[in-house]
């Protein structure tokens, strides 16, 4: 019987992913630069007609500026792969230089069944490998369930991928394995290969790479205050073992060329409108006009390592489950919060733990959940998503709502209102986005004020986690004395 | 009483809002034909004065539905122009711009509001569901009214590929619910409406004649003058809607003409799609037959150069069968009615009334002419009524829901809605296997799927390679150049099988029932004279 519920729940799932897919992807008939599709097209078309050598450096045939190769190798060999099958297809979507911008509907159906794949083959897997075995949840099946309901249902997730068109679910779905694999004695070596291979995917999930570091190190590598050799080295060999064999195609060339194309730090302090820190500042403050390229860089570098210390410090004094999560939202928060050049995609990292805490902490983590779709909303309108945006967060909230009352007794009032308010103030601002023309000055005045609201809060529930693992570092279970 | 109707108002909006919320995701979804059919139809209401409604033949797709739908259609003409009133031009065919998709696809979704309206109607006035101590009633109702609005049939064909079932078969919901509450001329009304909405609903008229003729003008009716009385009543009632939508075509002498439009026997035994019924097996068997002839020589083969299948509606000429007219049709259809009828006449109960309905849709589904595969739902939407309450109408509702929806798989075949008809047909069986499976607390075995027994589970399972073959294999492998309508055929002969099955076992499992009910019936009677003869004795 249970295979059938959770047959149901995979197709609905897939369904749901397709109904998105069913609308239009980022920069669909925006020439000349198009969007996040095109991006991904175009380094099919580079992979597979140039050597690997030429994939990250500017030549006649590879103009880096036209959506130049900016992740890490496995998603170029990721495109590769789909690059070889379209070519197979049909040779017109992947030509060099002479399919920039293709556009037809055929083509937009193969680049959707590449996402359903990569989501059918490491997603879903990932999604039910945490309802299995998930320490935090082991042994309440509702809390189970609720978590791999978010999983499996978060619409912003599917919306930028399937949507907007990214393949995140690839990265995420890894690190959500390794996340849970690192909590199991057993099996913290493949955690160890497999959340390489995540941040081999996009070099984002550095944001998780630090708490996941310090959890294995203070988990599994100390003992009363000794270091324990053979488990430190071998979790190193690992790690590099799978660096190395990744990267071996670029090792005989130029690997300092990939790295500058994965760290552009020329880039700018943020790009368009993000939800953190410095672009909020930026209202009051003119950052960017004030220092210049390089302070600011150092300048993030400082403050997002004085904001990320704490959390490591408590995760690495008790590093139980429970506290590792905590710790990963609270750094991945943090990098999003104050980083340098941060899109407003990345808020999916803190969503990520958050995710698997989403039983736990029921109203907080269901609250950021919608708000972080919220700080995407300027993507949405930009993207043509804003009709099918409100219909999944519609759907989200019903089914939101329905795993409250099922927890309903580890949530606390103040919490629920504080959050349901702090969600219907900015309603008004996400209307006025679509409809209200904003003043001649300010002409992304909504957009700011979105980003700002988003941003005030993720600060809020930022405080809120770090109380939260506080608790959790200080809490001492009650000891029973043995009486022997 | 007050709080009962509260709870259940509660359960019904909130399966509107999540069917609404499915439904509108669809929105941009592929459209077929019928979306410039209904789009024709607006404007054709909108622009010409109703004697010229039924004569209009510029766009290809002239109104053939009953003077209602187009006054409805009327009515919704009056808000198109708030979207957009190019979509009201006559001469603007094909026209469908994003406004006039969001218009009509929204009045398809708004309409169902009735459809709510009508499973609130049920649930007050009908015992939906059994008793069962696991699940609590609440949950029991919200899962029936959810398993209506969000049916995959209906959403596969109101909301991807455009009609207004939903509404139609919410009035029929209606009429019987007021059935149940035993107010027959109520009934009654709604169903003559009904008729003159879309005449498909000729299909059930007979079980309706049956039941009122009996519950209301025999039953209720003390001696000969009561009877007259209540006939005649009924009579009026009955025609009351009908005045209403024909009298002025009778008044304008257009009344051959409407009819015409209505009933057009000058198309095929099978349409486009060839429903998975009787005609589909006779025209499979009617070909082998002539191929084995040709090679064989032992019978006779007419020689034509018609192809079947050919997606125009267009008249079958059979090569070594006889050919089959809409008379001949029309007299199978009454012939295997007449047993649910007869049934229906000797036990007058709601429940047979409401089996009855089902039966006489599924034999004119089986036998009719020219018979569409979205007729299906004419009898899945009532047999989801009995659903919650019987076993074994559960086991038939699935298999009818399962084989009927997957015939529906034609009707969409654009690239980007394939995988979403597939997910939401997996999703919409596994939901109807668990809930029913739950209610009726059978959950299966490693072999067999709740409330199945082995060999339906196996009919379940090899849909899976069919389903493969049909979507994907056939164009993969290029059987498509050769033989470009196997998997129309495959679809239709295997569904039909397993929906003649449904067919005959509905037949037998009301006859067990009633042998149950009159043993024990006669046991009860038999115990009481017993008693009283131990009564005497004392």
């Amino acid at each position: 019987m249970d295979y059938l519920l959770f047959l149901g729940l995979l197709s609905s799932a897939i369904a749901m992913r397709w109904i998105v897919a069913r609308y239009p992807y980022s920069g669909y008939n925006k020439p000349p630069m198009f969007g996040d599709f095109e991006a991904q097209r175009h380094w099919m078309e580079v992979t597979i007609n140039l050597p690997i050598n030429e994939w990250y450096q500017n030549s006649s045939l590879n103009n880096l500026t036209y959506w130049g190769l900016d992740y890490p190798l496995l998603t170029a060999y990721h495109s590769y792969i789909c690059g070889w099958i379209s070519n197979k297809i049909n040779p017109i979507w992947c030509a060099l230089k002479e399919s920039h911008g293709h556009e037809s509907s055929s083509h937009k159906l193969f680049m959707r069944y590449t996402v359903f794949i990569a989501d059918l083959l490491i997603y879903y897997p990932a999604a039910f490998y945490v309802y299995r075995s998930d320490l935090l949840n082991k042994n309440v099946a509702t809390k189970k369930f609720t978590v791999l309901l978010t999983n499996l249902f978060y619409p912003l997730l599917i919306l930028i991928d399937h949507g907007h068109f990214q393949y995140n679910s690839i990265s995420l779905g890894l690190a959500l394995i390794a996340f849970v694999m690192a909590t199991q004695k057993n099996l913290i070596l493949v955690s160890a290969i497999l959340f390489t291979l995540s941040l081999n995917y996009k070099q984002m999930e550095l944001y998780h790479a630090i708490p996941i570091f310090v959890y294995l190190l203070s988990a599994y590598c100390f003992e009363e205050r000794k270091i324990k050799l053979k488990t430190f080295l071998s979790l190193g060999l690992v790690v590099i073992v799978t660096f190395f064999i990744i990267w071996i195609p670029v090792l005989r060339h130029n690997p300092l060329a990939v790295i500058k194309r994965l760290f552009p730090f020329d880039r700018g302090l943020y790009e368009d409108k993000v939800a953190n820190f410095w672009c909020t500042i930026n209202l009051i403050v003119k950052l960017r006009s004030k220092f210049n390229h390089e302070t600011l860089a150092k300048l993030c570098l400082l403050t997002t390592s004085l904001s990320i210390l704490p959390s490591c410090f408590m995760l690495f004094r008790r590093p139980t489950v429970r506290n590792f999560y905590i710790s990963l939202f609270n750094v991945s928060l943090c990098f999003y919060l104050f980083s340098f050049q941060v899109h407003e995609k990345t808020i999916l990292l803190p969503c990520l733990p958050l995710i698997l805490l989403s039983a736990t902490y029921p109203v907080e983590c269901f609250a950021f959940l919608q708000f972080a779709m919220i700080s995407v909303f300027p993507l949405m309108i930009k993207d043509n998503l804003v009709f099918i945006f409100w219909i999944t967060f519609m759907g989200f909230s019903i089914l939101a709502l329905q795993r409250l009352y099922i927890h309903l007794n580890q949530i606390s009032l103040i919490q629920l209102c504080f959050s349901i308010l702090c969600i219907t103030i900015t309603f008004p601002l996400l209307i006025a986005a679509i409809y209200i023309q904003p003043p001649i000055h300010y002409p992304d005045l909504w957009i700011v004020l979105i980003s700002a609201c988003s941003c005030i809060y993720f600060l809020i529930i930022l405080i809120q986690f770090h109380i939260y693992q506080f608790k959790e570092t200080t809490y001492k279970p009650l000891q029973i004395k043995k009486t022997n | 009483m007050s709080i009962k109707n509260y709870y259940k108002g509660i359960v019904v909006t909130l399966s509107f809002t999540i069917g609404a919320i499915i439904k509108l995701a669809l929105l941009p979804c592929y459209h077929s034909t019928d979306f410039e059919v209904h789009r024709n139809w607006l404007a054709l209401t909108h622009s010409l004065p109703l004697n010229q409604w039924y004569y209009e033949n510029r766009s290809e797709w002239t109104l053939d539905y009953p003077p209602f739908f187009a006054h409805f259609e009327y009515g919704l003409s009056k808000f198109a122009h708030y979207f957009d009133s190019a979509m009201l031009d006559i001469n603007n065919h094909n026209y469908a711009s994003e406004k006039t998709k969001l218009f009509q696809r929204l009045t398809v979704i708004g309409s169902e509001i009735i459809l709510a309206l009508a499973i609130l109607s049920l649930l007050k006035s009908m015992q939906i569901g059994r008793k069962n101590h696991d699940i609590p009633m609440p949950i029991i109702q919200l899962l029936f009214a959810l398993s209506l609005l969000v049916n995959f049939g209906l959403i596969l064909v109101d909301h991807i590929h455009f009609q207004y079932n939903g509404f139609l078969l919410a009035i029929l919901l209606l009429s019987i619910s007021c059935m149940y509450q035993n107010q027959y001329l109520m009934g009654a009304i709604w169903f003559s409406t009904l008729l003159n909405l879309k005449h498909i609903f000729l299909y059930i008229a007979p079980a309706y004649v049956v039941y009122l003729f009996y519950a209301f003008c025999i039953r209720q009716s003390s001696n000969c003058k009561s009877f007259v009385i209540n006939l005649i009543t009924l009579g009026m009632t009955t025609l009351i809607p009908f005045i209403f939508s024909f009298g002025p075509f009778i008044l304008m002498n257009q009344l051959p003409q409407v009819l015409s439009r209505l009933f057009p026997f000058k198309r095929g035994l099978c349409h486009a799609y060839w429903a998975p019924n009787v005609w589909a097996l006779y025209n499979v068997l009617d070909k082998a037959l002539a191929i084995i002839g040709r090679y064989t020589h032992l019978f006779q083969v007419r020689s034509i150069s018609v192809s079947m299948t050919s997606g125009l509606v267009q008249d079958i000429e059979h090569q070594v069968l006889p050919s089959i007219t809409p008379t001949m049709t029309f007299i199978l259809t009454i012939i295997f009615m007449i047993p649910s009828l007869f049934r229906l006449f000797r036990r007058c109960s709601k429940r047979t009334f409401l089996e009855t309905i089902i039966l006489c849709a599924l034999t004119s589904f089986l036998f009719g002419w020219h018979v569409h595969e979205k007729a299906i739902l004419i009898s899945i939407i009532p047999l989801s009524l009995l659903a919650f309450d019987s076993r074994e109408h559960a086991r038939y509702f699935l298999l009818l829901s399962i084989f009927g929806g997957f015939s529906l798989f034609p009707l969409i075949f654009t690239g980007p809605e394939i995988p979403i008809k597939i997910a939401l047909f997996i999703t919409y069986t596994t939901f109807l296997f668990y809930t029913l499976g739950e209610v009726h607390g059978d959950r299966g075995s490693t072999f067999t799927l709740p409330l199945l027994n082995r060999l339906e589970t196996l009919s379940v399972i090899l849909l899976i390679p069919l389903c493969l073959y049909v979507e994907c294999l056939h164009t993969v492998l290029h059987i498509d150049r050769i033989l470009p309508f196997l998997p129309l055929l495959l679809i239709s002969i295997y569904c039909s099988f397993f929906i003649m099955y449904c067919w005959i076992r509905l037949h037998t499992i009301e006859a067990h029932q009633e042998d149950e009910l009159t043993a024990i019936e006669s046991t009860v009677k038999f115990s009481g004279r017993w008693n009283m003869k131990q009564r005497k004795k004392h």
